[in-house]
Parts: C-alpha cells; sequence; structure tokens
C-alpha cells in the first residue's frame, strides 16, 4: 500500500474522532471545516511519525487536539479553501429534538473549558480512563483526577438544558 | 446533566457520526495540497523579503561608514545597522520558535506551553521591534544626508527643531498604538499558560 493510500485509509477510519475534535474547539461551520481541513493537513504532513508511532490512536488525538489549540491560537481566520458541503457533515437522519438540544448544550458547555481541559473532557467521553488521558495529554494521572473533579464542578454549577416551550 | 448521561449522549452521537459515508479519496487530497500550497506561502515569503531589505540597507549604511566625517552621524550609523541587523534575526527567530512546536510528537500540555511561550516571545521581540524602529526614524536620516553629500539640512539647527520632535512623537504614537495591541496577545498568552499550573 502507498503512502498515500495508507493516509487516506487513516483518515477515512478517523474521520468521526476529527469531527469531534472540530465540534469541542470550534462553534460556527466554516471553523470546524477549517480545522479540519488543517487537522488533515498536518496528519498528511507528520504521517512518517505516525508510521513509528507505538500507539497510532494517541498519536492521532495528539495530532488532533495540538492542531485544534494551535489552530485557535492563531487570530487571523482563513477562508475556507476547499467545499465540503458535498461530503461530509449532512446527517440523513435527524435526532430527536430533544437529545438535539441536550448535545448542543453539551457542547457549549465544553467549549466554555479551557483549551487543555476541554480536551480532557473529550477524551474522557470518549471513553478514556484517566492513565490514557495522561498519556495523551502529556499530565500526570493525578493531575488529570484533579482536573477532572473541576470540570465536574464547572459543569454541575451550570444549569441544565431547559426543554423549550413551543406556543402555538 | 450528570457526567454518565454526558457520556450515553456522545456515545449516540459517536454513533451516528460513524454512519455517515466516507469522506472521498479526491478531495482528501485536494485539502491537502492546497493546504500545503498556501502554508508554503504564507509568512516565510513577506519576512525574508523584509530582512534581505534591512540588510542590503546595513551593508550599504556599513560601506559608506568610512565616509563619514561627522562624529554624531557615526553614532547613528551604527545604531542603524545594528538595528537593521539583530532585529531581523530577532524577529525570523522568534518566529521560527513559534512555527516549530511540534505537533506531531508533544502532548498537547508540553506543546501548549512551549506554543504559548513562543508566541509570547514573538509579540515581545515585535513590540521592542517597534520601539527600535521608532528609534531609527531619527538615526537613518543625518547618516543617509551626509552620504548623499547634503549636509546643508543636517547641519541646520531648524532641521534638528523640526526633525527631532517630529520623530519623537511618531514614535510614541506610532509604539503605544501597537503596544496596546501586543499587550491585549500577551496577556491572552499569559493568560493561557496559568490555566496550565
Amino acid at each position: 500500500m502507498s503512502k498515500e493510500e495508507e493516509f487516506i485509509q487513516l483518515i477515512q477510519e478517523n474521520q468521526g474522532l476529527i469531527y469531534k475534535i472540530t465540534l469541542i474547539y470550534s462553534k460556527e461551520k466554516a471553523e470546524q471545516d477549517d480545522l479540519y481541513q488543517e487537522i488533515v493537513y498536518q496528519t498528511w504532513k507528520s504521517f512518517d511519525h505516525f508510521k513509528k508511532a507505538s500507539k497510532p490512536s494517541t498519536w492521532l488525538y495528539r495530532v488532533g487536539m495540538n492542531t485544534a489549540i494551535t489552530h485557535l491560537n492563531k487570530s487571523k481566520k482563513r477562508p475556507l479553501m476547499v467545499s465540503m458541503d458535498q461530503t461530509l457533515f449532512n446527517y440523513s437522519e435527524p435526532m430527536e429534538s430533544e437529545k438535539e438540544e441536550k448535545i448542543q448544550w453539551l457542547y457549549a458547555q465544553i467549549r466554555k473549558l479551557s483549551l487543555l481541559d476541554r480536551g480532557i473532557m473529550f477524551l474522557f467521553l470518549e471513553g478514556k480512563n484517566y492513565e490514557e488521558i495522561g498519556q495523551i495529554t502529556g499530565i500526570t494521572t493525578s493531575n488529570v483526577g484533579t482536573r477532572m473533579s473541576r470540570i465536574k464542578q464547572k459543569l454541575k454549577s451550570e444549569a441544565t438544558p431547559k426543554p423549550t416551550k413551543i406556543w402555538n | 446533566m450528570e457526567l454518565e448521561e454526558m457520556q450515553t449522549l456522545w456515545a449516540d452521537l459517536t454513533q451516528k457520526i460513524e454512519k455517515q459515508d466516507k469522506i472521498q479519496k479526491e478531495l482528501l487530497m485536494e485539502i491537502t495540497k492546497q493546504k500545503f500550497r498556501k502554508k508554503l506561502d504564507g509568512i516565510r515569503l513577506p519576512e525574508m523579503i523584509g530582512s534581505v531589505v534591512c540588510y542590503i540597507y546595513a551593508m550599504y549604511l556599513l560601506s559608506k561608514f568610512p565616509d563619514l566625517e561627522i562624529w554624531y552621524n557615526q553614532i547613528f550609523a551604527m545604531i542603524t545597522i545594528l538595528i537593521l541587523t539583530l532585529l531581523p534575526l530577532a524577529s525570523l527567530s522568534a518566529l521560527k520558535g513559534m512555527r516549530n512546536v511540534k505537533i506531531e510528537e508533544d502532548a498537547p500540555a508540553k506543546m501548549l506551553e512551549k506554543f504559548t511561550k513562543s508566541k509570547i516571545r514573538f509579540f515581545n521581540v515585535q513590540r521592542y521591534g517597534m520601539i527600535f524602529g521608532g528609534l531609527m526614524l531619527i538615526t537613518i536620516l543625518p547618516p543617509i544626508s551626509e552620504i548623499q553629500g547634503n549636509t546643508n539640512l543636517i547641519s541646520k539647527p531648524i532641521f534638528w527643531a523640526i526633525y527631532l520632535p517630529a520623530g519623537i512623537l511618531l514614535m510614541y504614537f506610532f509604539s503605544r498604538w501597537a503596544l496596546g495591541k501586543y499587550r491585549k496577545v500577551i496577556d491572552s498568552s499569559e493568560q493561557l499558560l496559568s490555566e496550565l499550573k
């Protein structure tokens, strides 16, 4: 398999993961698309490191999160270069409105966290344990625990989403 | 909402995302190629052009240095040469530091720390660049006038009476404006660093 084919396979297998990173690190659709493209580009640029990586999933999480962090730090927004409307982010089956509302609330709460805490929360939601989160983010397991307690406190202090009333 | 409920919601979302069509191969490579082209053209070229212009001026002043007879013009020329040489070096090196964060190797916590530190350094260099750039407004003109054989102008007290206050005033307002901008960026970067602790 050529390098290009391997890369395409990696992105296709992990496009959901990349998409979820864009959701927690950016709010606007155009920004999410731009960040998606940036992560794809960074993955291609450092693809040789991926082949050497002992844990490919850890590597991809790192590249995705690091790209999101540096991308958000850049003050200038770059224009979207390739339209992705036909291929990505078009869901044929919409979610139930209540669930959709809760998910939107969840994104909003995560986006309120600091850049690193957003990543920690994302990995937690992805089902990673504290040790794995520590390995991916580069902080100690105990630090992950402390940060998770703070995140829990923050999220608890926020009101849960209220169902929207529709008046006739 | 409890964390367990959040995890269930997230799992639903993941399941839904997994169902979507795979991104097309052609589009994927197009994204990659376009991004690559843009990256190459983006920052490097203007920085390099700016540095080359500075070095050409520095070399010109250096080559004409023996022609300078007035003592303060010699001092001004030396200051100008130093600024023109050191400023692009510092700017390029700070920019290199910012671009050299290892997205593919470092863990996010480490990368965020490195990136934020190099960002602060970059903006500090820009900040001092503004100040020294303003200083150069004053130091570059007298030696250039002497080199071009137009010493009449700089020997007139009226020239200094106008040029010096005007240069200092311009430098003051320009630096104040630029420093205000940079301060905001540095403050937000320092805030990021403090969040890591």
